[in-house]
C-alpha cells in the first residue's frame, strides 16, 4: 500500500514529443484513480512512468515516501495489468500466476497460499490446472488479474484492461473490479478512455488533454462542476450543449442572451459568477438532461422556456434523444420517452437554469463559483 | 543438444586441469570424469538445460567452479548455435522440435538467466549482436505468438525499458532454423528503432514486398504520394492513421479520436482537398497505407 506523488513530471520522448507536461498529483494511499482522456493525451506515458517503463524526462516521482525516478521497474513494487493479456501458452493458469512469485524466489509453500487466495478472490478456483487454450476471455483476463494480485504490490497499473472485453463483460468485470479494490485495499491507477468506467469506478478522476491536467476531482464534481470546456465536453453523453451569449443585468437581475432569447438567471447561480463577466461574451453549457419538454417544467418555469423546432428524435428506449433546432445552433435533449415531440414539430422547452454552466470564451475557464 | 554440449565438454575438459563429471537430472553420468571418492556436486545450468556437476573440490570452490564452466560452455555453444543459424557452421541436430525461433531486442542490457529459467524447463538463448535469440519448443504458430506477446509482457514489467519481439517462424525440424533466424533478423530490419512490441515476419508481407523495391521505385512514390501527404498537419496525419487501423470504419476511428463524426468527416473533407486522396475510397486508402507503412519502414 503506498501513495504516489508526482511533482513537476514531465515526458519528452526521443524525436521531441511532449507527451506529459508539468504534471502534478497526489494520489493517497488505497485511493481508485482513473485517469481519462482522449487518444494520445498521454495517459499511457503517465502510467508507463510510475511502473517504470518509461524513462521521465524532469520532474520527481514517489510512490510512498520514495523516491522513484531511477529505480528499475521490477524494485517498484507495482503490478500493472495490460490491455491485452497474454498468458504463457505452456504453462497451467496456476503456473502462469505463480510465476512471478517463483521467479523472485518465495518459497513454494506461500506461492501455493497466495495463488490460491488470489483465485478465490477472483473466482477461478477450479481452473487453475488449465491451460489458457481452454479458457474464456473473461476467464484470461482474471487469470491476468490474479497474476498481479499475488505479488501483493502497493500500486496496481492498469491500461484499458476491459477494452478488449464484449459490452456485457465489460460491465461485469467493472463491478468486479471495484469490488477487488475494496477488497484488496490497494492503490489503484487506472487509465481508459471510457468515461462511463471513469464515472463509475474512480474515486477521482484525472481528465487529461494533449499531455496537460484539466481536472482532478470525483466523478459527481467533474460532472456537475467542470473546470473548463474541454472537460465540459468530454464528460458526459451525449455531450453538453454549448451556446454562445453574453451577460446582461437589469436591476438586481442577472439575464443570459441567447440570440433573441433572453433568459433569467437564478438568485442562487447569479452569486456564484464573478460579476466582472457582465455585459461580455460568455459561453454557455447546459446538459442534455437539463433540457426539458414537458409540461410541468413549461407551465413551472416558463420564464425559462422558448420555442425550438425538432430536426430528428431519436428513441434509445428509456429515454428519447430530441435533436433540436435553435437559431442554427444544434441542441441535444434528453427527455422522458412519453414525449410525444415529433421531428418537424415547433415546441416549446426550457432550460433547467439552476444547472447551467457557464465559461470563458477566451480561457475557456469555468466563470460559476 | 545435448550431443552438441558433450563435444564442447569434451574440448573443454581438455583445457582444465581440474578433473570433472557432469551427470544429467536422472544422475546418469553424460561426461565421465577421474573423481576422487569425496567430490562435491551441484546442478548447473547449461545451455537452458539443467545438469549435476561433480568435481574434487571444496563446495566453496565448486561454485565458482561452475561459474566458470557455465560461462565457457554458453560461449562456445552460442558461437556454433549462430554459426549454424547464420548456415555457416555445423547442423545443431538434436534441439527441441518442433520449436519456435524469436528474437528479443532491449534497450538496457539485463540478465535473462533466472528469469528464463522460472518460465520454461527448456529453452535456448544466445546472445547475438544487438539482440537475443531464443530457441522455445511450441507446438504451433499460434503458440509461439502467445507465447511471444507473454514474453513481451513479463520482460517489460520484470526488467526493461523498451522491448521489441522479432518472431522468425516455427522449424519443425532443426534443419528449418537458420531461416526462421534470417526471417527475424529481417523483421528486426524493418522496425523503426523505436519500436516496441512484437512483430511477426510471416504476417508482414506488406513491409517485405516494400521492402524489396528498389529505392527509385520507392523514391518515386514517396514524391507522389508523400508530396501530397507532407503537408499535412500532425492531427491530419493522425486521423489518417487511425482510420486506416479501425480499418475505415468511421463511426469507431471517431470514437478512437473522440472527436464527433461530423468532425471527422469534415477533416477527411479537408485531407481530400487538400491531398486529393480520399481515405473513404478503397483505393486511395491503400495508397495512404503503403506511404505510411513505407515511411515507418528503417
Ligand atoms: N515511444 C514513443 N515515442 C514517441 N512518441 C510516443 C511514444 N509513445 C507515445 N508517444 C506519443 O506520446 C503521446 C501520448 O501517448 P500515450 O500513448 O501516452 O497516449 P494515450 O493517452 O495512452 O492514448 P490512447 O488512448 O490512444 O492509448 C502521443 O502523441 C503519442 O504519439
Ligand atoms: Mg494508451
Amino acid at each position: 500500500m503506498a501513495s504516489v506523488t508526482f511533482k513537476n513530471v514531465n515526458k519528452i520522448y526521443p524525436g521531441g514529443v511532449k507527451a506529459v507536461i508539468d504534471f502534478n498529483l497526489e494520489i493517497a494511499d488505497k485511493e481508485f484513480v482513473v485517469l481519462v482522456g482522449p487518444s494520445g493525451c498521454g495517459k499511457s506515458t503517465t502510467l508507463r512512468m510510475v511502473a517504470g517503463l518509461e524513462e521521465i524526462t524532469s520532474g520527481e516521482l514517489y510512490i510512498g515516501d520514495r523516491l522513484v525516478n531511477d529505480v528499475p521497474p521490477k524494485d517498484r513494487d507495482i503490478a500493472m495489468v495490460f490491455q491485452n493479456y497474454a498468458l504463457y501458452p505452456h504453462m497451467t493458469v496456476y503456473e502462469n500466476m505463480a510465476f512471478g512469485l517463483k521467479l523472485r524466489k518465495v518459497p513454494k509453500a506461500e506461492i501455493d497460499r497466495k495463488v490460491r487466495e488470489a483465485a478465490k478472490i477472483l473466482g477461478i478456483e477450479e481452473l487453475l490446472n488449465r491451460k489458457p487454450k481452454a479458457l474464456s476471455g473473461g476467464q484470461r483476463q482474471r487469470v491476468a488479474l490474479g497474476r498481479a494480485i499475488v505479488r501483493e504490490p502497493k500500486v496496481f497499473l492498469m491500461d484499458e484492461p476491459l477494452s478488449n472485453l464484449d459490452a456485457k463483460l465489460r460491465v461485469q468485470m467493472r463491478t468486479e473490479l471495484s469490488k477487488l479494490h475494496k477488497r484488496l485495499e490497494t492503490t489503484f491507477i487506472y487509465v481508459t478512455h471510457d468515461q462511463t468506467e471513469a464515472m463509475t469506478m474512480g474515486d477521482r478522476i484525472v481528465v487529461m488533454k494533449d499531455g496537460v491536467i484539466q481536472q482532478v476531482d470525483t466523478p459527481r464534481r467533474i460532472y456537475d462542476h467542470p473546470a473548463n470546456l474541454f472537460v465540459a465536453g468530454f464528460i458526459g453523453s451525449p455531450q453538453m450543449n454549448f451556446l454562445k451569449g453574453y451577460l446582461s443585468s437589469e436591476g438586481d437581475k442577472l439575464y443570459i442572451n441567447l440570440a433573441q432569447t433572453k433568459l433569467p438567471i437564478p438568485d442562487g447561480v447569479k452569486n456564484k459568477i464573478d460579476p466582472s463577466y457582465i455585459g461580455k461574451e460568455v459561453i454557455m453549457g447546459i446538459r442534455p438532461e437539463d433540457i426539458h419538454d414537458e409540461p410541468a417544467f413549461v407551465d413551472y418555469f416558463p420564464e425559462y422556456c422558448f420555442d425550438a423546432n425538432v430536426d430528428v428524435v431519436e428513441l434509445m428506449g428509456s429515454e428519447t434523444y430530441l435533436y433540436l433546432n435553435f437559431y442554427n445552433n444544434t441542441l441535444t435533449a434528453r427527455v422522458d420517452p412519453r414525449s410525444n415531440a415529433r421531428p418537424g414539430d415547433k415546441i416549446r422547452i426550457g432550460f433547467d437554469m439552476n444547472k447551467l454552466h457557464l465559461f470563458d470564451p477566451v480561457t475557456t475557464k469555468r466563470i460559476i463559483e | 543438444m545435448q550431443k552438441t554440449i558433450i563435444e564442447i565438454l569434451s574440448e573443454i575438459k581438455k583445457q582444465l586441469k581440474t578433473p570433472f563429471a557432469i551427470l544429467d537430472k536422472k544422475e546418469r553420468y553424460v561426461l565421465i570424469g577421474e573423481l576422487k571418492e569425496k567430490q562435491s556436486r551441484c546442478t548447473v545450468n547449461l545451455c537452458g538445460s539443467k545438469y549435476v556437476l561433480a568435481a574434487d573440490l571444496a563446495p566453496e570452490q565448486l561454485s565458482d567452479f561452475s561459474l566458470l564452466l557455465k560461462e565457457l560452455i554458453n560461449r562456445k555453444f552460442s558461437e556454433k548455435l549462430i554459426a549454424f543459424l547464420e548456415g555457416k557452421g555445423n547442423a545443431i541436430e538434436d534441439l527441441p522440435n518442433p520449436c519456435g525461433l524469436i528474437l528479443v531486442k532491449s534497450s538496457d542490457s539485463f540478465k535473462l538467466e533466472n528469469f528464463l529459467e522460472s518460465l520454461f524447463e527448456e529453452m535456448l538463448f544466445v546472445k547475438a549482436d544487438d539482440a537475443f535469440i531464443f530457441i522455445i519448443p511450441v507446438g504451433d504458430l499460434d503458440e509461439l505468438k502467445e507465447t511471444s506477446f507473454a514474453l513481451y509482457q513479463s520482460l517489460s514489467e520484470e526488467i526493461s525499458s523498451r522491448i521489441l519481439i522479432c518472431i522468425g517462424g516455427l522449424a519443425k525440424e532443426p534443419t528449418e532454423l537458420p531461416v526462421a533466424y534470417m526471417n527475424a533478423v529481417k523483421a528486426l530490419q524493418f522496425a523503426s528503432p523505436f519500436k516496441v512490441g512484437v512483430l511477426n515476419y510471416t504476417e508482414m508481407a506488406l513491409e517485405k514486398l516494400l521492402a524489396s523495391l528498389p529505392q527509385e521505385s520507392r523514391h518515386e512514390f514517396n514524391i507522389e504520394i508523400g508530396r501530397r501527404i507532407r503537408g499535412l498537419d500532425k492531427e491530419a496525419l493522425k486521423t489518417i492513421r487511425t482510420v486506416l487501423d479501425c480499418n475505415l470504419n468511421l463511426a469507431e476511428a471517431a470514437r478512437k479520436l473522440y472527436i464527433h463524426r461530423n468532425t471527422l468527416m469534415y477533416r477527411l473533407d479537408k485531407i481530400s482537398s487538400q491531398t486529393g486522396l480520399d481515405i473513404r475510397k478503397f483505393k486511395d486508402a491503400v495508397k495512404m497505407e503503403i506511404f505510411l507503412t513505407l515511411n515507418e519502414l528503417r
